[in-house]
C-alpha cells in the first residue's frame, strides 16, 4: 500500500500563513476595544500598514544607505545604523520564526485545539527569547565595533 | 615586555552557576593560544570577559591598560556566529564600518576593508551580502572585518563550529599568517594542533592545564577529565 499525503489547496496554505497575522490583528482590536476605543477598521488598517511596510522594505534602497556615513557625524550616522539594524534584525525574526514553526509543525500531531495553541503559544515566544539573545550578541558585537563611540 | 594579556583572578557567574573562578593567565605578544574545553566549560565566558563584554570580578588588562567603559581598540572579537557580526548590504561596507565608527576617512576605510577582504581570500565578493555566501566564506568575512582595524589581539569564539572539512582546513591555513596575537577558543583539537602553540585547558570555569598544545594533546588523561575526547 503506498501512503502519500494530499497537499491542502493554496488558497488554505495562504490563509493559514496569514492566521498568525489575523490573530495579532484580532488581539490588537480586542486591546483597543477594552481601552474603550472601538474601532472596526483597526484590523485592515493593521494589515494595510503591514503590507505598506513590507513593501517599503522590498522597494528601499538599502545598498545605498551605507555610503551616506560620515565619520565623526553621530546626528547623520546614528538614524542609518539604525534602520540598517532594523533590517538586520526583521531578517533575524523572519528566519527564527520561518524555522521555529517548521519545527512546531513537525511537532505537533494537530496544529489547532488546546494542545495546538499551546505550541503555538510556546513557539511565538520562543521567537522572542531567541531574538532577544540574539540581540544581546549583536549589541555586544557593534560595541566592540566602536559603534557607541 | 608588557604582556598581550594579563588576567588575575578573573571570576564570573550565570546567577548561581560559576562560569569562571580565579582564572590567571598572562600572554605575550604575538603569542598563538588556544583555550580548549568541552561545552559549558567557559571559554566563550572567558572571551567576553577579556574584552570587558561581562561585568566580571578580577582584573584584566590588553597591552597593559585596564579595561574602561569603550572597548579595547587594540583587539577584537570573531564571533561564533557571524550574523552576529555582518550586517551591512555589502561585505566591502562591514568590513569598513569599524575604521569609520573610529573616525577614519571613508575612501582609507574602504581601503583597509578591502586589503582586510583580500588577507581571508575574498575580495571579489566584497560587493555581496553576508547572506548570500556559505557559512565558510561567512566565517571568513567575520574575521575579515575584525582584521580591518589591525587588530593586534583577535580573539576567535569557535571558529571551526558547523564548518565542514575544508573550511576548516581553509581557516587552518589562513590564521598562522595573520600577524599579532591570537586566543582561539574551540574544543576543535586537530585546529588547535595546526594554529596554536600553547593551549589552556577549562574545566568547570578553572584553568585545568596551561601549556604546548603538542603537550597538552597528548595528554589523554587530561583531554578525558576535560571532556574532549
Amino acid at each position: 500500500m503506498v501512503l502519500c499525503a494530499r497537499r491542502p489547496p493554496m488558497i488554505q496554505r495562504v490563509l493559514r500563513m496569514a492566521l498568525p497575522l489575523a490573530l495579532f490583528c484580532a488581539v490588537t482590536a480586542a486591546l483597543q476595544a477594552m481601552a474603550g476605543r472601538i474601532d472596526p477598521w483597526l484590523p485592515v488598517k493593521t494589515f494595510l500598514a503591514f503590507l505598506l511596510g513590507f513593501c517599503l522594505y522590498l522597494c528601499f534602497p538599502w545598498r545605498r544607505l551605507p555610503r551616506l556615513l560620515r565619520p565623526g557625524r553621530a546626528l547623520r550616522n546614528v538614524p542609518i545604523l539604525f534602520l540598517l539594524f532594523i533590517r538586520h534584525f526583521a531578517a533575524i525574526l523572519g528566519e527564527e520564526a520561518f524555522r521555529l514553526f517548521r519545527a512546531r509543525r513537525l511537532a505537533v500531531v494537530r496544529e489547532r485545539g488546546p494542545l495546538g495553541f499551546f505550541s503555538l503559544r510556546c513557539a511565538v515566544a520562543a521567537v522572542f527569547r531567541r531574538t532577544l539573545a540574539r540581540a544581546e550578541r549583536f549589541y555586544a558585537a557593534q560595541w566592540l565595533r566602536g559603534a557607541a563611540e | 615586555m608588557t604582556p598581550a594579556v594579563e588576567v588575575r583572578d578573573l571570576s564570573f557567574s550565570y546567577g548561581a552557576t560559576q562560569a569562571l573562578a580565579g582564572v590567571s593567565i598572562s600572554i605575550a605578544p604575538g603569542e598563538r593560544v588556544g583555550v580548549a574545553g568541552a561545552n559549558g566549560s567557559g571559554k566563550s565566558t572567558l572571551l567576553w570577559c577579556l574584552l570587558g563584554l561581562l561585568p566580571a570580578s578580577g582584573e584584566v588588562r590588553i597591552f597593559g591598560e585596564k579595561l574602561g567603559r569603550n572597548p579595547p581598540r587594540r583587539a577584537a572579537l570573531v564571533f561564533q556566529n557571524p550574523e552576529d557580526q555582518l550586517f551591512m548590504p555589502s561585505l566591502a561596507d562591514d568590513a569598513a564600518l569599524t575604521l569609520l565608527n573610529r573616525g577614519e576617512d571613508p575612501v582609507r576605510a574602504r581601503a583597509a576593508a578591502l586589503e582586510a577582504l583580500r588577507a581571508v581570500g575574498l575580495e571579489d565578493l566584497a560587493g555581496r551580502e553576508a547572506s548570500q555566501l556559505s557559512l565558510g566564506q561567512r566565517k571568513r568575512a567575520a574575521i575579515a572585518v575584525a582584521l580591518a582595524a589591525s587588530p593586534e589581539l583577535l580573539l576567535l569564539d569557535e571558529p571551526t563550529a558547523e564548518l565542514d572539512g575544508r573550511s576548516v582546513r581553509q581557516l587552518s591555513s589562513l590564521l598562522p599568517g595573520l600577524a599579532g596575537t591570537q586566543i582561539v577558543a574551540t574544543h576543535h583539537l586537530e585546529f588547535l594542533r595546526a594554529v596554536t602553540s600553547r593551549t589552556l585547558v577549562l574545566g568547570g570555569g578553572t584553568i585545568l592545564e596551561d601549556g604546548p598544545t603538542s603537550e597538552i594533546l597528548a595528554n589523554h588523561p587530561l583531554l578525558e577529565r576535560a571532556g574532549l575526547i
